[in-house]
């Protein structure tokens, strides 16, 4: 996890309050995206890392790690761009 | 060296993420099983007409809707109704979740998911398969 912000219990504490709500499509494509990449992450280094004889994660098994975070950074910059708000007309 | 809890046993994994499918089967290799794995709905119910699994970890939602992982539960259970199937989601949806438990599902994952709680989830399975195993001689 990132370091953790200073203010982020009273940011999480502000949404819960005021009740802002991410609409469920902005979640379905969270989920698809972001959360296939991180499972496949998890698949690529646990496969080498968890159990009783972990062992190195080999040089092109890293690019793919590489390749899957960039997925998801590309994503977030489509979502970005699509949840802005539209400029005001006039 | 990595328990081999899967010895004599095969699993099939269903996922539209090819990493996954590869890096998975690579996993439970490792754990001993006989792996085979489809990153569609429609190649996942022609897989499973030459395999007998005894475990399915299925996708539940996959990009391609014309085959969904409900509709290969339903092929698996018809044709293998032993095999122990796992549904893995990555939402939040208790009535797809609900509707795979009542068509014979054994248990649900939420995707993303770390391999560790897969893995105890699959040795809690395995454990059911082998008591059952003994049970029926």
């Amino acid at each position: 996890m990132a370091n953790p912000l200073s203010d982020e219990a009273q940011i999480l504490e502000k949404i819960k309050n005021e009740n802002i709500k991410v609409h469920p499509l902005v979640w379905h494509l969270i989920d698809h995206y972001i959360g296939n990449d991180v499972h496949a992450l998890q698949f690529i280094a646990g496969s080498h890392i968890v159990g009783d004889d972990p062992e190195p994660i080999p040089v092109d098994h890293g690019k793919k790690i590489l390749h899957h975070c960039d997925e998801i950074r590309k994503f977030l910059i489509k979502l970005k761009e699509a949840t802005r708000e539209a400029p005001k007309k006039g | 060296m990595t328990d081999k809890i899967g010895k004599g046993l095969i699993i099939f994994i269903l996922d539209d993420e090819k990493d996954t499918c590869h890096f998975a089967k690579e996993f439970f290799i490792k754990r001993g099983f006989e792996v085979y794995t489809a990153s569609s709905g429609k190649a996942a119910v022609n897989t499973i007409k030459k395999i007998k699994p005894d475990i399915a970890l299925l996708d539940i939602r996959l990009a391609e809707k014309e085959v969904t992982g409900l509709d290969v539960l339903k092929s698996i259970k018809e044709k293998h109704p032993a095999c122990c199937c796992v549904m893995v989601t990555y939402m939040d949806d208790e009535e797809i979740i609900k509707q795979a438990m009542e068509m014979g599902a054994l248990d649900y994952l939420k995707k993303p998911l770390m391999p560790l709680e897969i893995e105890k989830t699959i040795k809690k399975i395995v454990k059911k398969i082998r008591k059952g195993a003994k049970q029926n001689g």
